[in-house]
């Protein structure tokens, strides 16, 4: 198969986090049983640069589309890739329940800040001092915290990092995919052209151990909120282990238990 | 043929749902064929609703609103519907005609407060000439072992003999026994048969009966089948396609409105080729309309909603049997075709009741899995045994993502391919219309879905044939305008809207004037109302 050729922008963040997961994904050997989902943005280019099966999904909807393909299939791992705008502005909703379903499959948020592929709108977690074409006088509205909202809707893995890390990020990645449930990575990344946070981003960023408790995990998110000031802390939050919703269903657990797709029932 | 209507009525909750389906059950086991209209609002307890049950010893698909018999839990219901009884009906209530004191009888006899409806339907079946043992058996069939058993017994012989008095009103049925079935049913048990792996739906009337019905199979012993509700219609849509795409056989319902929520992943199963069923039960609108009555408003966003040019097949059944069918065929095109198939009805097929000589076999559906999904139509490859890509940009054959003119034009052109080639083989060998009636009656009327019954048994009265359209996509053109070609006649369009949406397009695509019939109160036609506008 011929993949497609890169039309990331020269010194793109992206390409770190390609990096990583590519590692990751060599390095945990998966790539036989792996579907990927990917968003619509800059970020979703990664779907054509991954010799991997999955579905380039509509905007907003790599969730609900990696959910369908791991009930479609529970024996595959399924990975989504999404962007901040995405993930928090067009499918929020998923989001949450996403987390709340803990479903076994990773979600990794590319954020940058802004919705780049449009060139440069704010987004959710835009920092209010934000300007850009569209938004003259700023963006207003408290940027959101997807970490803290993870951690309240019940996510049972919840991590950050910095994409330029490349060797941090591979490690949580391969953690996250690991964790038996939904597991939630955020990488921070700078968008060099419409929200270049490089210089903030690299001298600001802290490695946390992972809490103990759910009060200490939210704590510890409540540190930054993404207004591009003071401490931001990477690594993982939180990470439980709870029943998964295919366990729970009884025709999915018997497709794992036989490793049987539903074509051979 | 005779007609005779009764028409049950009381609060949400008292059951005449229940007593209707209770008298249809022991009609049909008769030999009778009978159709049972559900008429209720969007309320769960206290508000009026009722049923109207139309027996005939011959297939019968509409009712009357000049009823025999009027069954009246409670006083409502004779205010509101009296004025339909006609000169020789009688009456069953607490207050006039064939007074029935529940009240003290439940007293007497230290009977359960829930069993008073059984003492009407006992009342009923005597008046009807029935014996009691036909109440007895379906009483035994659905009751025994649960708690009220002894009480609806007992309940039954006393009402039984609380009149001698007959209408012999009831023609001479068969003496066959015969099926009734919902169009919920229909599409759930032939979607089952057709090997659906994963329903994905949000609840909505009138499309949420289905869900019900499956999730009685999701929990049999060994179930192969799995419900899901998401979040919204976003997600149910999106879903599907992911689990359809992993190789799951995976269908969504819902109504209008769900509908447009989804209509931007129906065109992502356009250019993804990732097989799809839609149970798509239409209720009027628009906005949330009036939730449980019946209305045939969403023609056109069944036939070209979402973005972009893609392949589409929209079936709409007209009654139970047809409902089996259509679903069975929606599975067959979208397995095979790689392709979005739409089953469209509407309350009034969704939960009404139809009398089946027998439930229709459906076929067996296989799916051609390969390598590559380079062959469009046909086989497709899966996810953990070869690499599959597939997107929602426009892509080449591997599915990687290409601006490039060419790409464009030769993916739109292997879509067009697919309709093209979809399309010759429905129009050369499904049923894609049904014509009904005389050679040589004059007029011609056109019509499609929950229309059907009402047309069939008016038939008779009005000197016309009738072409049932069963294929919105693809339009069986030839054969419409062929029909059209050989009527005498004026050419009538019977649909539920306020608009003329199917009477629009046999207008654009015969190059014809039709005359509309339109019925747009959100209740159904009667043949009477068909009969008084047909000249
Ligand atoms: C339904 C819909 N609305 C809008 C768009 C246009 N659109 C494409 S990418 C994008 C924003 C992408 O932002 P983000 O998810 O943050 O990704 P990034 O480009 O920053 O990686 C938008 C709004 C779309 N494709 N679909």
């Amino acid at each position: 198969m011929k993949l497609a050729d890169i039309t990331w922008c020269p010194g793109c963040s992206n390409f770190s986090i390609l990096a990583s997961v590519q590692n990751t994904i060599k390095e945990l050997g998966i790539e036989k049983n792996l579907a990927i989902t990917t968003g619509i943005g800059c970020h979703g280019k990664i779907f054509d640069y991954l010799p991997y099966s999955g579905v380039y999904c509509l905007h907003g909807r790599a969730i609900p589309t990696g959910i369908g393909i791991k009930i479609g299939n529970p024996n595959l791992k399924v990975i989504c890739f999404t962007g901040d705008g995405d993930t928090y502005a067009e499918g929020i909703g998923h989001f949450i329940h996403a987390c709340r379903y803990n479903i076994d499959m990773t979600l990794i948020v590319h954020n940058n800040q802004t919705f780049s592929l449009t060139t440069g709108q704010p987004t959710p977690t835009s920092e209010p001092t934000y300007k850009d074409k569209t938004m003259l006088i700023g963006s207003f509205g408290q940027p959101l915290n997807p970490i803290k909202l993870a951690l309240s809707a019940g996510a049972s893995f919840v991590a950050r990092t910095y994409a330029n890390d490349i060797k941090h990020t591979t490690e949580i990645l391969k953690q996250a995919i690991k964790h038996k449930g939904f597991s939630f990575v955020e990488i921070l990344q700078p968008c060099i052209i419409f929200h270049d946070t490089r210089k903030i981003l690299s001298e600001n960023i802290y490695k946390i151990n992972t809490s103990k408790n759910l009060d200490e995990a939210m704590k510890k998110a409540s540190e930054y909120n993404y207004n591009l000031k003071g401490k931001i802390p990477v690594g993982i939050f939180w990470q439980e282990e709870k029943q998964t919703l295919e366990e729970q269903w009884p025709q999915l657990k018997n497709l794992m238990d036989k490793n049987l797709m539903w074509k051979d029932l | 043929m005779v007609r005779v209507n009764i028409l049950f009525g009381g609060q949400a909750g008292q059951g005449a749902n229940e007593l209707a389906e209770t008298i249809s059950n022991i009609l049909v086991k008769a030999g009778y064929y009978v159709f049972n209209y559900r008429d209720y609002g969007s309320f769960v307890r206290g508000e009026h609703n009722f049923n109207i049950l139309c027996i005939s010893e011959k297939p019968v698909y509409s009712y009357d609103n000049e009823i025999d018999i009027l069954v009246a839990l409670d006083k409502k219901t004779l205010d509101l519907h009296s004025k339909k009884l006609k000169k020789t009906g009688a009456i069953i209530s607490k207050e006039q005609g064939l007074k029935i004191d529940t009240a003290k009888i439940i007293e007497q006899h230290k009977l359960d407060k829930r069993i008073e409806n059984m003492i009407f339907a006992a009342v009923l079946v005597k008046l009807l000439g029935l014996n009691i043992n036909e109440l007895n058996n379906y009483i035994d069939k659905k009751f025994r072992g649960k708690s009220l058993y002894e009480d609806d017994i007992k309940a039954a012989k006393i009402g039984y003999d609380l009149t001698n008095k007959k209408l012999n009103i009831l023609p001479k049925s068969d003496s066959k026994e015969k099926i009734i079935l919902t169009g919920s049913e229909g599409i759930s048990i032939s979607a089952i048969d057709s090997g659906l792996d994963i329903y994905f739906a949000y609840p909505m009337t009138p499309a949420t009966p289905v869900m019900h019905i499956l999730a009685k199979y999701e929990t049999k012993k060994d179930s192969k089948f799995m419900m899901f509700q998401p979040e919204n219609e976003i997600a149910v849509a999106n879903m599907a396609l992911g689990a359809s795409f992993a190789g799951a056989r995976s269908m969504v319902g819902t109504s209008g409105g769900g509908f447009d929520l989804m209509s931007e992943a129906l065109s992502l199963q356009g250019i993804s080729e990732i097989p799809l069923v839609v149970y798509l039960a239409s209720r009027p609108g628009p906005g949330t309309g009036i939730p449980t009555y019946s209305m045939q408003q969403d023609i056109n966003i069944a036939l070209y909603s979402s973005h972009g040019e893609f392949p589409r097949a929209v079936i709409i059944p007209g009654d139970a049997e047809e409902c089996i069918q259509a679903t069975n065929s929606s599975f067959y095109l979208s397995q095979k075709y790689r392709t979005l198939s739409i089953i469209l009805s509407d309350k009034h097929v969704a939960e009404s009741k139809f009398t089946l000589t027998s439930v229709p076999k459906v076929n067996e559906i296989k799916t051609n899995f390969a390598k590559t999904d380079k062959n469009y139509a046909g086989a497709r490859c899966l996810p953990g045994i070869n690499i599959c890509k597939a997107s929602s940009y426009t892509h080449d054959e591997y599915g990687i993502v290409s601006e490039l003119s060419s790409v464009n034009i030769s993916m739109l052109d292997k879509l067009n391919k697919k309709t093209e080639i979809m399309n010759k083989e429905i129009l050369s060998k499904f049923e894609t219309i049904k014509i009904y009636g005389k050679n040589n009656a004059k007029n011609l009327i056109i019509g499609a879905g929950s229309v059907k019954g009402v047309i069939l048994d008016s038939l008779d009265e009005i000197n016309s044939r009738f072409l049932q359209i069963i294929y919105l996509a693809p339009l069986d053109i030839e054969k419409i305008k062929k029909e059209i070609k050989n009527c005498k006649g004026k050419i009538y369009v019977v649909e539920y809207n306020s608009t003329g949406q199917l009477a629009q397009i046999i207008e654009d695509k015969c190059r014809v004037k039709v005359e509309k019939i339109l019925k747009y109160d959100a209740r159904p036609f009667t043949p009477k109302d068909i009969i008084k506008r047909v000249h």
